[in-house]
């Protein structure tokens, strides 16, 4: 039963999983706080097609313990300026929010590849610049991350005392600089390769299913 | 070298670049190539080899011209069409490119999607790409690597997906740039049987001078962006006194050669 459960929502088409997704963002954003109980069963909705296509618990829980204390750290200050009560609210309303959002966004990504959220946004008609952007921002955060490693590794081959918490920042900023211009010549050589290749601003798919 | 029955298949005239800064990278460029020419392109480091490659991809300069009618005032044709922005994606499919490094050209997750890169921009069937998915990595001889991470590939296996995902959109040229570099033995002799079996016509940049020998029926000396030999590798390479000039060694087989 629960692999015929699997098996269903691993078939879905691409465009409803996304259309779903949407719905669950929009529905609690535009729910108010004292809907609340509202927002705990779309998280718990959500939660239940976690569960059925087995993303683990304590996955879901680490990604959870990063993502909450930075919303918490944004969202601490509105007492402050917004009064206690009324702060509190908007808090809560905002952790109750992004958790929707979050959680259904970590079903999306767990049950399509990137590529095929890419090709059903694609035929849902979202704006292709949009969706270039995208693509290419995925695509070179591996290569800024690739770069990063290298000169890291190449400076601790060169580095032969303890730096100094200043002498650190300072390392750390020349080395943040020269990788926004390496990152910028290396993308260059990347765009060619990609013109050499037909490339004319439209982005295509493979259909990994069609073999 | 050309035979003058046959039509080239690569015309260059009077190419000259400067990148900006005023830095002359190529000057008075001017040669042809024939169809199924093997040509090596040696010269020093900073010779303007990997610029000369760039513009027979229409790469370079950034900004093409929109339309040349007449061939006779363009400085680069490739089999009869001038390289402009007019012809551009379809010389781009005639001129299959190499590039030194092959992180720059596996810009994708997995090699499948990478090989797929090319066919898809032509707007090929699905049945099609995943057709010439499979054929390029059999002649490369990557048989079941569809999957694998490109990120997960040795130097060697990088090189030849990379060239793979240039046979898939099946070119008549071959345009390489230091194909054998940071290869091991094994992976460049094996390189060198795929380059062999390819039956277009191929231009390649490299400081491998033995690659050259083997490989090659026509080398071209660059140096300051000028060409100042062309002719076999026989008799370009064996020139001491040239290639001392230019930077460059006489490679040991052919200094064996001559000894014996």
């Amino acid at each position: 039963m629960t692999e015929n459960k699997t098996l269903l929502i691993k078939h879905y088409a691409s465009e409803f999983k996304i259309i779903l997704v949407m719905f669950l963002i929009f529905t609690g954003l535009l729910l108010p706080v004292s809907f609340w109980p509202a927002h705990v069963c779309l998280i718990a909705f959500i939660f239940i097609g976690q569960s059925l296509i087995k993303i683990p618990l304590s996955y879901l829980f680490r990604r959870l313990l990063l993502f909450l204390p930075l919303i918490m750290i944004f969202s601490v200050s509105i007492p402050l300026t917004q009064g206690f009560q009324r702060g509190w609210d908007i808090t809560f309303l905002i952790l109750l929010r992004s958790t929707v959002a979050f959680m259904a966004m970590l079903w999306l990504i767990h049950s399509m590849t990137f590529d095929e959220i890419l090709s059903s946004f694609q035929k849902l008609r979202f704006p292709p610049l949009l969706l270039i952007i995208i693509s290419f921002m995925f695509r070179y955060c591996f290569i800024l991350w690739e770069e990063m490693e290298s000169m890291r590794t190449a400076r601790k081959t060169r580095t032969f005392h303890k730096p100094g918490m200043i002498e650190n920042w300072i390392q750390s900023a020349h080395l943040i600089g020269m990788l926004l211009i390496r990152s910028l010549k290396r993308s260059e050589r990347i765009h060619q390769a990609m013109c050499s290749r037909g490339w004319n601003g439209q982005i295509h798919f493979l259909d990994k299913t069609n073999k | 070298m050309p035979s003058e029955s046959q039509e080239p298949v690569l015309n260059i005239r009077n190419l000259n670049f400067q990148y900006p800064g005023d830095i002359e990278a190529l000057r008075n460029i001017d040669f042809q190539v024939n169809p199924q020419e093997r040509v090596g392109i040696v010269g020093p480091s900073g010779a303007g080899k990997s610029t000369l490659l760039l513009h027979l991809n229409g790469l370079l300069p950034e900004k093409l011209s929109p339309s040349i009618p007449n061939t006779d005032t363009a400085s680069v044709s490739i089999m009869g069409k001038s390289v402009s922005e007019k012809n551009i994606y379809q010389i781009r499919q005639w001129v299959g490119l190499l590039f030194q490094d092959p992180d720059d050209q596996l810009f994708c997750p997995t090699v499948e999607e990478d090989i797929a890169f090319g066919p898809l921009n032509m707007k090929l069937s699905q049945e099609e790409v995943h057709k010439r998915i499979s054929e390029s990595l059999c002649s490369v001889g990557l048989e079941n690597y569809e999957k694998r991470k490109t990120m997960q590939l040795s130097m060697g296996e990088r090189k030849r997906v990379c060239l793979a995902g240039i046979l898939a959109c099946q070119p008549s040229i071959l345009v390489l740039d230091e194909p054998t570099s940071n290869l091991d033995p094994r992976a460049r002799r094996r390189l060198l049987g795929i380059l062999q079996n390819f039956e277009g016509c191929q231009i390649i940049a490299t400081h491998d001078l033995e690659f050259v020998v083997e490989h090659c029926n026509r080398v071209i000396l660059l140096d300051g962006g000028k060409i100042h030999a062309d002719g076999t590798p026989k008799t370009v390479l064996s020139d001491s006194v040239l290639m001392k000039e230019h930077g460059l060694e006489v490679p040991l087989s052919i200094q064996w050669k001559m000894r014996s």
